[in-house]
């Protein structure tokens, strides 16, 4: 596995360069009808507003059950009834099927905004601009952002819109200030997502702090690693089932950890805990099972990606040895490395 | 030029670039031209359907059956009349997605046909196979239709196939009827197609009703109809469906990009080397 030229990264580049395309311009390639094909058995993948895409992101219709089915409904019969939550239920069981396999490699592997964050902190490497790592007691601070916007705007919001005690704009209140709707509409060449709908103040207020997010995030990417992901509702919805999936990280306690430390600044979402715990606790709400802090793991065995009994991918100290050779943990090339092919370390 | 203000200069250069390709689709409205008064037979839906099941009123034209095509096409089957209207249900699970109907009625020599569609948010196949059926005599079809979720926009253009006896029809002079008062008047291509740039006519209605869903949503019907004499018979066939604004209908563009800049200058202290620069 870590012996010839494998690089795990690159592979993941790779991956997440596939899947930008695909999302994104696959409605193009595949055909005007076969991406209706697609977003009905993928639900889970890029944005409704791109009309494009060959997928849609699962946010959209979480927020058009609860607002649609759920909300109307219990307007509508002045009560509740168990047939409104079967659509909600399969969207969900459509969703979790998905994430069940995959979970939190969905964000580090398949996310279209992910990776565009990923080349805008690529670029901010080769135009030099400093890197700004959270510390332990900020990234404290900024966890919770991403569990308000899920109860809020993905859950609360939509169900209100339902239930008729909110603008219509709320009833995609996470979609109405998603980056992601902006970004990568802009890369199929329409602007429209950028524009701010100024027919109302709820739509007016949405398009507004929808386009300063994009802004801000296009450019703090340049410095920060991954600054919307550490917000997004997506990971906080993974964080909620990853001890259910099959795809997992797996720490083992190692005495050397203690001196070390490197897994967490090769982490592009620098979460402490992959360097100071170990067992479950490693496998924090953060990650994004990109693996880093396993191909800069310079031990071993310590930290490894599995799917069900099946490893990935672990740490090796051969790995390492060529990896560090190649790219620093905090992503910045090496560039006389690069230039030979190693075939050993 | 340092390097934060290169950075800041290619971020707006890439917006101001996608604005341009954005504000290059937009097209002209089309011109008004005074069309046929004979009002088009049309099938209109009747609000408060479900998602498996859907109701049309007859208009202009009048008939004890229409006939119903999947999206996979095939021959289709009959439904009946009753007091003007007809009731449409998809054939169960992912069987949905859009479905044709058309009528049809014979007074002495002329033959008029109205046809339109329906869509059902119930996964089912493309809806190809329904397009290339033939339906009557002269038949005016979509090329494409809308995708799932998404509807014809003020500003696109979308084509529209016109067929005699199933042969394209070239030279045929089709009329586009709006809602909000567009006429037009086209003709087919040498392959029988025409070109509809839908109209950005919504602008003087007054603000639709709010509501939880999108009842509220601006939406207009229109009419593309096509009239054809063989000398034995005069056929007249229409296609009416709906439009919905246009992309930028009342959104401001000049703002979303005021503020994204905006946002980039908040974000701007990150990638600027401090004097001491220290990993924090």
């Amino acid at each position: 596995m870590t012996t010839g030229g494998f690089v795990l990264g690159r592979v993941r580049l790779g991956v997440q360069i596939v899947a930008l395309i695909v999302l994104l311009y696959g409605g193009s390639v595949l055909g005007h009808y076969m991406s209706d094909m697609l977003s009905n058995a993928l639900p889970a993948l890029a944005c409704a507003y791109d009309e494009q895409t060959s997928d849609y992101c699962v946010l959209i219709p979480t927020q058009h059950q609860l607002h649609h089915r759920v909300g109307e409904a219990i307007v509508r019969l002045q009560g509740f009834a168990f047939t409104m939550l079967v659509p909600l239920l399969f969207t969900f069981l459509n969703f979790f099927l998905l994430f069940i396999v995959l979970n939190k490699a969905f964000c580090g592997w398949i996310c279209p905004l992910g990776t565009v964050q990923e080349l805008l902190y690529r670029l901010g490497r080769w135009l030099k601009r400093p890197l700004r790592y959270l510390k332990p007691d900020r990234i404290g601070r900024v966890r919770p952002i991403k569990w308000l916007l899920l109860l809020g705007l993905v859950m609360a919001l939509p169900l209100a819109t339902g239930l008729g005690v909110a603008p219509h704009a709320a009833g995609d209140a996470f979609c109405q200030i998603c980056p992601s709707r902006v970004i990568t509409t802009l890369a199929t060449g329409t602007a429209e997502q950028l524009a701010v709908n100024t027919s109302g103040w709820a739509d007016t207020t949405f398009g507004a702090l929808r386009a300063f997010l994009v802004g801000f995030v296009v450019i703090a990417a340049l410095a920060v690693r991954q600054p919307f992901c550490r917000i997004c509702p997506m990971l906080a919805l993974h964080a909620v089932f990853r001890r259910l999936s099959l795809t997992r990280l797996v720490k083992v306690e190692n005495e050397r950890c203690e001196k070390c430390g490197i897994c967490t600044k090769a982490c592009p979402m620098d979460i402490p805990e992959i360097w100071q715990a170990h067992g479950t606790k490693a496998f924090g709400e953060d990650c994004t099972l990109c693996g880093r802090c396993a191909e800069y793991c310079p031990d071993q065995g310590v930290i490894s990606i599995k799917t069900g009994p099946f490893v990935v991918f672990e740490s090796s100290r051969d790995y390492y040895r060529k990896r560090i050779k190649r790219e620093k943990p905090d992503g910045t090339a090496v560039r006389k490395a690069t230039d030979k092919p190693r075939r050993d370390a | 030029m340092d390097y934060a203000t290169r950075t800041f200069l290619l971020a707006i250069v890439v917006f101001a670039n996608a604005a341009a390709a954005a504000a290059s689709r937009h097209a002209a409205d089309l011109p008004t031209i005074v069309g046929s008064s004979r009002e088009s037979p049309v099938l209109l839906p009747v609000a408060g359907h479900s998602r498996r099941e859907k109701v049309l009123r007859l208009s202009g034209i009048d008939a004890s059956r229409v006939k119903v095509w999947g999206p996979d096409g095939g021959s289709g089957w009959l439904l009946p009349v009753i007091q003007g209207k007809t009731t449409v249900k998809t054939r169960g699970p992912r069987r949905g997605g859009y479905h044709w109907v058309g009528v049809r009625e014979v007074r002495g020599r002329y033959v008029d046909s109205a046809n339109t569609v329906l869509y059902f948010s119930n996964p089912g196949p493309a809806p190809r196979g329904m397009l290339t059926a033939r339906k009557s005599e002269l038949d005016i079809l979509p090329v494409e239709l809308p995708r799932e979720h998404r509807h014809y926009r003020a500003g696109e253009r979308w084509d529209f196939l016109v067929r005699l006896h199933g042969e394209p029809l070239p030279g045929a002079s089709v009329r586009f009827v709006s809602r909000n008062g567009t006429r037009e008047r086209l003709r087919t291509d040498a392959r029988g197609l025409v070109s509809v740039v839908f109209p950005s006519d919504f602008a003087d209605l007054p603000e639709p009703s709010p509501g939880h869903g999108h009842r509220g949503r601006r939406k207009a019907g229109f009419v593309l109809s096509v009239s054809h004499d063989d000398g034995e018979s005069v056929l007249n066939t229409s296609f009416n469906y709906h439009y919905i604004p246009g992309a930028y209908y009342n959104k401001d563009l000049r703002l979303g990009i005021g503020f994204a800049v905006l946002g980039m200058v908040a974000a701007t202290p990150l990638i600027r080397r401090r004097d001491k620069e220290t990993r924090s």
